[in-house]
């Protein structure tokens, strides 16, 4: 299945105009944003994160993707909605990112979801959180992980839950 | 060799500042001295090891033992050469003996040699483990524990640390520190103590300074190994980079980690590696080593030498990697008895055969083709950490709570599982996944699962990202032997470079 906030990239030349125009876009006004934030509201939240990070945006017409490479070498994809707005965030490299600053106003539901999850009992083992207005996963191991989370109920029309990745 | 030399630095910088200096303007370059042998050994009983002491300004040493045995040197033997030492070991008294054997200038520069006395016709590299629910008050299912010396450098002011978790998916020994003698922090270029954050795929975390530890593991010895001791930060908050789901993750008492400590025995030289190092224009990553200075902890560079390594990479010969052994498992089973051996390839306890041998990429995994669901998982790995499969299959039933994060099927589930190597190796193996509540509530008394899984992610990863693996838990190793290899470190004759792993089902005891 191919990703609807990816295709852009790869299918024709105009979108690759279009990728030209978006990169320049973001690099001049960097941003970072939330799970569930408008990225107009938080351009200067990139900073915090990853200060010597790159950034790299494609758009389509049912969302669009930034990708922000953090210094420690993990790349985060931020899935916005057409107006904006992040649906999803994915993540993959040698440390998790942090947590408080991908899912913001999500955080403190997710630390009880998965404090919960883990008190059952003694081990590691991935994490699957899956509640109605939000979903967690994170898996890996020391110096390669991955993990995705998403609002289900923010998804833009056409763009399904395996799209965040 | 060049961690020792690090390590007899470190003890003549720290004499040269004990002496005060005064604000001397010539500044002398400080006097080191070079034991052979250099690296930690075990010694028969009964026997003797001649060890030879260089001073870098040719002075004269002199020559003290701590511990067990007795040393001869110049001033005994006076047909003995200068600089030369005789050690005698002790005869075999019923268990290991430790001793330390110091050569030391008039100028205060010293290095040490750590020994272990073993008995004659015994493997110094094989320690027991056993899968016994660990030493916590809730049973810790599908883990296997064993027990570590760790003793304050170049002394034999040691501690048998029990209930020690044996885990081939992290790298390092990580100790609560309440457990531990007193350790000699390491510290930065700026002189302040490294800390680290190790976080686990569960968000999960543990805390602790990083510190210099002499560690035996029956006859084999870690020396000035840089291990992590388990403790909150005094004083200072843990940042919330480190802390990925809020303090309750925080893994820093017995109970928390159902453990006293983790031994990391995977298949990297050290926890982080390259990207911990100082690099001109770079950052220090969040979530690894951090510096707590005025009023806060931030990410902070640790050299390799710095950071928590590998425990096996500094014992003298079998440092390329480990086989780990547990018994054989159906349904379940209560305690269980296994084997740690230290080396591939370097005993006659130790050798491979004709095993199958996965190679393994950058990030540690090897590919598996899961029939069931038709999926290729790119990132899969093996990992004793785990005490379950865990795989990518939204139709097998998860838990309810307390058994979140384990599977539940109806009925048990067939597996046909093939694991393809990097070299193209491949093998298919046939696994079954029970209800996880159903054995765990059942069987009270049981601390062996054989059919325990749970899963990992819900994403395709047709193009290789997400949660894309099959973790071979706990359950893959009942019944088998398998071997890993280091990266970085020597193979055995005829096999690939490391990192790899192989298995067999069929393997004497060591």
């Amino acid at each position: 299945m191919k990703n609807p906030c990816r295709e852009k990239i790869y299918s024709n030349s105009s979108s690759a105009q279009i990728r030209i125009v978006l990169l320049l876009t973001f690099l001049s006004l960097p941003a970072f944003a939330s799970l569930g934030g408008d990225l107009s509201s938080v351009e200067s939240d990139r900073m915090k994160i990853a200060p010597s990070s790159t950034t790299s945006a494609v758009q389509h017409d049912s969302c669009s993707v930034q990708e922000i490479t953090e210094a420690s070498g993990t790349v985060v994809r931020e899935y916005l909605t057409p107006a904006g707005r992040v649906f999803g965030v994915a993540w993959q490299g040698p440390f998790t990112p942090d947590m408080h600053q991908i899912l913001g106003a999500y955080f403190d539901r997710y630390s009880s979801a998965a404090n919960e999850a883990r008190s059952g009992y003694l081990g590691h083992r991935p994490l699957d959180i899956r509640e109605p207005n939000l979903v967690v996963q994170s898996a890996g191991h020391m110096r390669a992980f991955s993990g995705r989370a998403y609002d289900p109920t923010l998804l833009p029309e056409g763009v399904s839950p395996n799209d965040v990745r | 060799m060049r961690r020792v030399a690090f390590g007899i630095i470190l003890v003549s910088l720290a004499l040269a500042a004990g002496c005060g200096g005064g604000g001397s303007a010539s500044s002398k370059v400080p006097a080191t001295v070079t034991l052979t042998p250099s690296v930690g050994r075990s010694i028969n009983a009964g026997s003797t090891l001649t060890i030879n002491a260089a001073a870098s300004d040719g002075s004269l040493v002199t020559w003290t033992v701590s511990g067990a045995g007795t040393l001869a040197n110049a001033t005994q033997l006076p047909n003995q050469p200068p600089n030369v030492a005789t050690y005698l070991a002790p005869s075999f008294t019923g268990q290991n003996a430790y001793a330390v054997v110091t050569a030391t200038t008039a100028s205060g520069a010293s290095a040490y040699l750590p020994l272990t006395v073993v008995p004659f016709n015994v493997f110094g590299n094989v320690q027991g483990v056993s899968v016994d629910g660990g030493p916590s008050s809730h049973s810790y299912p599908n883990a296997a524990f064993t027990s570590v010396d760790v003793c304050t450098t170049g002394s034999t002011n040691c501690k048998t640390i029990n209930g020690i978790l044996v885990d081939t998916g992290t790298v390092g020994l990580r100790i609560l520190a309440s457990a531990l003698p007193t350790l000699t922090p390491v510290k930065d270029s700026s002189g302040d103590i490294l800390n680290e954050c190790f976080q686990f795929e569960d968000q999960s975390y543990i805390w602790g300074q990083v510190e210099l530890a002499d560690v035996r593991i029956n006859g084999e010895i870690a020396a000035s190994l840089p291990i992590q001791a388990i403790a909150d930060p005094s004083g200072y908050s843990i940042p919330s980079d480190c802390a990925a789901t809020g303090t309750e993750g925080d893994k820093d008492s017995l109970d928390a980690l159902g453990a006293n400590g983790i031994l990391g025995i995977g298949v990297e030289p050290q926890d982080c590696g390259a990207a911990c190092v100082a690099a001109a224009g770079a950052t220090p990553p969040g979530a690894a080593y951090y510096t707590c200075t005025g009023g806060s902890c931030t990410a902070a560079f640790a050299s390799l030498a710095q950071q928590v390594n590998h425990p096996a990479t500094f014992f003298g010969i079998d440092n390329n990697g480990t086989v780990l052994q547990l018994p054989s498992v159906s349904g379940s089973a209560g305690n269980l008895t296994g084997f740690l051996t230290f080396g591939v390839g370097t005993q006659s306890n130790n050798q491979i055969g004709t095993q199958t041998i996965f190679t393994l990429d950058a990030n540690d995994n090897f590919t598996v083709k899961l029939s069931e669901t038709g999926q290729t998982l790119t990132s899969s790995f093996l990992d004793s950490g785990s005490n379950a499969f865990f795989f990518p299959d939204d139709a097998i039933t998860t838990c309810a709570s307390p058994y979140a994060l384990f599977f539940c099927p109806a009925a048990p589930i067939s597996l046909t599982v093939t694991s393809i190597g990097v070299n193209k190796s491949q093998d298919t193996n046939y696994f079954t996944i029970d209800n996880a509540s159903d054995l765990l509530t059942n069987n009270p008394g049981d601390v062996a699962f054989s059919g325990l899984g749970g899963p990992n992610g819900t994403g395709l990863c047709s193009d290789g990202t997400g949660a894309c693996s099959f973790i071979f838990g706990v359950p893959f190793f009942y019944g088998r032997t398998i071997f890993t290899t280091v990266r970085g470190q020597s193979p055995p004759i005829n096999t690939p470079a490391a990192p790899w792993w192989a298995y067999t089902t069929s393997f004497p005891a060591p």
